[in-house]
């Protein structure tokens, strides 16, 4: 396993700050909109620190006169449900998929393969209409699981793409090696490749999840009501009614927050996986 | 005569359905015990060769067999052989004990047999300690001896080695290369081993088989192969420094051929040479750095030139031309001949090799 050489801190060029401060002041783009959130979330319309903004995971928001979103929690468990139950069928699918293209050589593997990229390239809205025909002819508007197989199917593609690199990565004298020691190509698969491509399974897992969570349109489109789940509910909370918005910023800014945080958690746990880069065992 | 462990009769591999040749009509017998060595170049043929002797590619042509026994089809798993990658190949997710027990695994073993199997070829090749690591925690060394562990562990009759060696560095790669050859001594399994090396495959191995461009030039003994190359090319890949190579014209007069070359003529010994196998008069000659001495004047001798002296310590490399050619000789490291004076040698002619210039085949005996 090679070290990846870093320049360390002491070798740096002299004035190398000058540099620094010019590469904060063009990330401050992205930095001072977070920040800005984090601080909106704990300050009132005063500017004292508060923990008012909070309620909304407490208590019903209305947004209107007469219309309240609900407690947070149910669209926050919703979110977890819609994310958890899509990484758990996207990973499967895609593991499974992608070895018989990185490995063995059939008929239409190019085409499929291309096929592959085509299908990651189309655009979600695109295809709505074939969506909206396909869920009532299958009995599954209105529930979330109609939802989750729409988004699992269009995640696919891409993700499958993705394994297949991480598989090809895997030295092919492990596998020989495998056989040769008589495990059957099943097992082989099972007790070997898939343990070593485990950093990339992690990133698909991890990624499927985070695309679950984050999906707006297609449960916007398919799902009544105003608080499914969590990026549903903020968008709801920006309904304004006579050109005015009810839900104070702060509130808005709290839920953002909630919305991001359990993002951070994930990141927190799958990183070291995420960021081991393993190969084989070998010295290569 | 009984059946050799292994016998390749004819063997080829192809692809694009037989417009492109990995490997052809390869003719081989290995004896129990043997240890032999598949050499070549990068891309020669020889690593195919290896694949289609564990089973992992099929030959699209002519039969293997091991112990007289027709195994073409068969699976690699019930080949009885055990084979040592490049890469090693150790399971990155297991334990040193756990890679080494894999084999025996699939073979459904007792759990006290795979343990006391375990522990006696970790014994043997001295990694008892390591047993409970993980891959990634061993050297280089460390992890080649566990896979040649898990190579050994199944008492296979035929141990493959594909490249074991190529990615220890040069101090630790002559020790493991000992410690490979003692091994296999010890517990006499037929081993084959694929090199580009070829000191490294004539310090291992009992014959050498050199392969180029997937034909199999010559299957001999190391020191024949040394003494005695076939063809120019199997003369040009053995031997460090190389052979020298140098033009001539060959005529016969009274019992000697006379060998007329750019720095001088030659008179070879009649006696050596087969003349049934001259195409031509044109030879090409061999003569290896070492087996000049250095003559007074240029009668029977080669007129050369010096370019550079490379004092090797145990002795001295002159780096001579001869008109366009280029030769090696090489001294004691007493001589000290100035580098612009002409240099006069006489080949030791019992170690002279002619090839044919049409055909690069030898014609000596």
């Amino acid at each position: 396993m090679k070290k990846v050489a870093l320049m360390h801190a002491d070798d740096r060029p002299y004035g190398a700050w000058k540099y620094v401060l010019l590469l904060l002041l063009i990330s401050s783009v992205v930095l001072i909109p977070y920040g800005w959130l984090v601080l909106q979330s704990f300050t009132n319309p005063e500017g004292f620190f508060t923990l008012e903004n909070w309620t909304f995971m407490t208590q019903e928001t209305m947004i209107r006169h007469g219309v309240s979103l609900p407690v947070a929690t149910k669209p926050m468990l919703n979110s977890l449900k819609f994310a958890t139950l899509m990484a758990l069928c996207v990973v499967p699918v895609t593991v499974c998929a992608a070895y018989p293209l990185s490995r063995t050589d059939f008929i239409g593997r190019k085409l499929l393969a291309r096929l592959l990229i085509i299908m990651d390239a189309f655009p979600q809205v695109a295809l709505l209409t074939s969506f909206i025909i396909l869920l009532s002819k299958m009995h599954l508007t209105n529930k979330l699981i109609g939802v989750i197989f729409l988004k699992v199917a269009m995640y696919l593609p891409g993700s499958i793409w993705l394994m297949k690199g991480f598989f090809d990565h895997i030295n092919w004298d492990i596998e020989w090696a495998a056989i040769v020691d008589g495990a059957s190509r099943f097992k082989t698969f099972l007790r070997v490749i898939v343990p070593a491509a485990k950093p990339g399974i992690a990133v698909i897992l991890v990624n499927s999840f985070l695309s679950g969570w984050g999906e707006y349109i297609l449960i916007s489109i398919f799902m009544r009501g105003n608080a499914t789940t969590m990026s549903n509910f903020i968008s709801s909370m920006l309904d304004a009614e006579d050109g005015k918005y009810l839900v104070p910023a702060g509130i808005l800014a709290a839920a953002c927050i909630a919305y991001i945080v359990p993002v951070i958690i994930i990141f927190i746990f799958a990183q070291k996986t995420l960021l081991e880069v393993r190969q084989g065992g070998s010295k290569q | 005569m009984s059946e050799p462990m292994i016998r390749l009769e004819n063997v080829g591999k192809s692809y694009d359905g037989g417009k492109t040749f990995a490997v052809r009509n390869i003719n081989l017998e290995i004896e129990k015990g043997d240890f032999v060595a598949l050499l070549g170049p990068s891309g020669c043929g020889k690593s195919t060769t290896l694949m289609m002797l564990c089973g992992l590619y099929r030959p699209t042509e002519g039969s293997i067999y091991f112990n007289g026994r027709y195994v073409n089809n068969v699976m690699p798993k019930d080949r009885k052989i055990g084979m040592v990658f490049q890469s090693y190949a150790l399971y990155p997710n297991m334990s040193i004990f756990e890679n080494i027990a894999f084999p025996l695994r699939q073979m459904h073993m007792k759990k006290a047999e795979i343990i006391e199997k375990v522990q006696h070829v970790a014994e043997i090749v001295k990694i008892t300690e390591y047993l409970k690591r993980m891959p990634a925690q061993l050297s280089g060394g460390q992890q080649q001896r566990v896979a040649m562990c898990r190579a050994l562990v199944k008492d296979p009759d035929i141990l493959l080695l594909d490249e074991p060696m190529s990615n220890l560095d040069a101090r630790l790669k002559l020790e493991i290369r000992d410690e490979i050859k003692k091994l296999q001594e010890r517990i006499g399994v037929t081993s084959i081993i694929v090199t580009h090396d070829q000191e490294e495959a004539m310090a291992i191995s009992s014959h050498i088989a050199v392969i180029d461009q997937g034909v199999l030039q010559q299957y001999a003994p190391p020191d024949e192969l040394y003494r005695h190359p076939k063809n120019l090319f199997v003369a040009s890949f053995i031997g460090n420094p190389p052979m020298n190579f140098i033009d001539g014209t060959l005529s016969c007069s009274g019992g000697v051929y006379e060998c007329v070359t750019e720095g001088g003529v030659l008179k070879i010994p009649g006696e050596k040479v087969d003349s049934s196998l001259l195409t031509g008069n044109h030879v090409v000659l061999g003569i290896r750095p070492h087996n000049f001495d250095l003559v007074g004047g240029p009668e029977d001798a080669l007129t050369l030139h010096t370019d550079y002296i490379e004092h090797l310590g145990k002795e001295n490399l002159y780096r001579c031309y001869m008109g366009d050619a280029k030769l090696r000789v090489i001294t004691p490291i007493s001589v000290d001949h100035p580098v612009s004076e002409a240099l006069y040698v006489c080949p030791d002619y019992d170690f002279v090799s002619v090839f044919d210039k049409e055909t690069g085949n030898i014609i000596t005996k």
